[in-house]
């Protein structure tokens, strides 16, 4: 099972990593926009790691916290960032 | 006698009955099992004494005479009972007798209903301890010459109650003493009056469209997240509800926030026909607004998804109050995650559950609300009764019809 959530882990890092160098190819970003984005991406998977860990080894109250701090902060990063700094940028080149 | 056969057999309807009946066996089991054999709670947890029953006092809170090696011994140990945050609780008293009275020895918890955290909790802040060496004349008011353990204040205060009831009865009966102690006050702070003030506003908002309504929203937005979530955190739960059912109510002079909590509640729903509770005094649904307020997503539920969700609640919470009533332990159904939302203090399931509700409420609005929340679920089916009620009795069929209810905040509260 630990072995598993490591591979899920890998391929999600490889996603990630996908995504953001296609959207660096799509649109025009700032470095700041970049970074605020892999920044979420690292917490989203950090926070992943974690919890799977922790509940794997049975120990849910950690597991719990860590997706709400961790993958939330990455999902809060992530989605402000999309929306203050890429939206526009996309629109702009739509337009 | 011809049956009508192309009628389809009512399931639903034989499925509901059943459920309903055995809701009621579950919670006639649970308060015939919850008769605790008192002597053999003591003797397990006391098995060097011999304990004999004193003839005056049969009912809690009762008093037991002692012996140690054959000889009668000068201790004796009295046990009572008293409210604590999830009903009732039953603490041992052992006590030695001094020149001018008598001295605590030790507190022993011997049954109680309260949420497992907040046990620990006083058990790691050495609450119990306190009480070893008090003379049994002291006045044991909680936040007076008892510390109050803060988490658990309401525990504390009942724990405390129990033994002051349990020692100065046995001071008054067994050692003739006179009542020298203090009565406890009643318990009201600014805590009250904050709460009051919140539903006062919250009532303001929810019957008013002027600019100070909309004033007055946000602010019990604010407190109801700072004041009922994070420091008092007295979000209502399944496990509150069934509480009620099962007559644990604590004292009005104890724990008078529950009582204006409850009466705000279930008053506005029953007398008003409005759920001010999920509309703005819940604190979870506060983080949810605010969740959806940063995410700006609003992913949409389908209305069939929706009435799917609400035969879920009922099922999941049919399955909560099932084990709440066998084990008539309010705390052991809930598997709301709001106290530990805010006191991160939970169990097992519940954990698994916030980071979910969190998640989901970042996406989709009122995701626990619409989809899991039984509390919601009942509020508003009360208020569609109660609609339903008036319509059929006082003749306003035809300006309150009362409509489907798919568990949102927004169906019942505007």
């Amino acid at each position: 099972m630990e072995l598993f959530q490591w591979f899920c882990m890998g391929i999600l890092f490889v996603l990630s990593v996908a995504a953001l160098s296609y959207l660096s190819v799509v649109v025009k970003l700032k470095w700041y926009t970049l970074a605020s984005l892999a920044l979420g991406a690292f917490l989203i998977l950090f926070g992943i790691g974690w919890a799977g860990a922790s509940f794997l080894e049975g120990i849910a109250q950690s597991g719990a916290l860590a997706l709400i701090l961790f993958c939330g902060s990455g999902v809060v990063l992530m989605t402000l960032t999309w929306r203050f700094l890429v939206a526009p940028e996309l629109s702009k080149q739509s337009d | 006698m011809n049956a009508d056969l192309t009628k389809p057999f009512p399931w639903e309807r034989v499925i509901q009955a059943l459920a309903y009946a055995l809701l009621v066996a579950a919670f006639i089991i649970g308060q015939i099992a919850a008769r605790t054999d008192y002597d053999g709670l003591l003797k397990r947890e006391m098995p060097e004494l011999v304990l004999s029953l004193s003839p005056e006092n049969r009912e809690l809170p009762v008093v037991y005479k002692t012996e140690e090696d054959g000889k009668a011994s000068s201790d004796v140990v009295v046990m009572a009972d008293g409210e604590g945050y999830g009903g009732p609780l039953v603490v041992g008293i052992r006590a030695e007798r001094t020149d001018n009275g008598a001295r605590i020895k030790e507190i022993i918890v011997l049954r109680h209903k309260e949420t497992p955290p907040f046990l620990d909790r006083l058990n790691k802040k050495n609450f119990f301890r306190q009480f070893a060496g008090k003379d049994v004349s002291d006045n044991f008011i909680a936040g007076d010459d008892v510390d109050v353990i803060s988490g658990a204040s309401v525990s504390s205060i009942g724990f405390t109650a129990a033994v002051r009831e349990a020692v100065h009865l046995g001071a008054v009966q067994h050692l003739d003493l006179a009542a020298t102690w203090q009565q406890p006050s009643w318990n009201i702070g600014p805590n009250d009056a904050i709460l009051v003030i919140l539903f006062a506003l919250a009532f303001y908002a929810a019957y008013r469209r002027d600019k100070a309504a909309k004033y007055a929203r946000y602010l019990v937005m604010a407190g109801a997240l700072v004041f009922v979530g994070f420091y008092a955190n007295t979000s209502i739960s399944l496990g509150s509800l069934a509480g009620i059912v099962m007559g644990y109510i604590p004292p009005l002079k104890q724990h008078p926030l529950w009582w204006i909590m409850m009466i705000g509640v279930l008053g506005s729903v029953i007398v008003l026909g409005r759920n001010i509770y999920c509309q703005f005094i819940c604190p979870f649904g506060v983080v949810q607004n605010l969740l959806q307020k940063i995410s700006g997503i609003q992913l949409r539920i389908k209305p069939q998804v929706q009435r799917q969700a609400r035969t879920m609640i009922f099922s999941l919470s049919w399955v909560a109050l099932m084990l709440i009533f066998l084990s008539a332990h309010p705390a052991l159904g809930s598997y709301e995650p709001f106290a530990m939302m805010f006191s991160l203090e939970g169990l097992g399931i519940q954990w698994y559950i916030l980071p979910a509700a969190i998640i989901g409420a970042f996406f989709v609005p009122n995701f626990w609300c619409r989809l899991f929340c039984p509390v919601g679920l009942y509020l508003n089916e009360t208020v569609r009764l109660r609609r339903s009620i008036r319509s059929r009795f006082v003749g306003m069929r035809n300006r309150e019809e009362p409509k489907e209810i798919l568990n949102d905040p927004r169906d019942l509260g505007a």
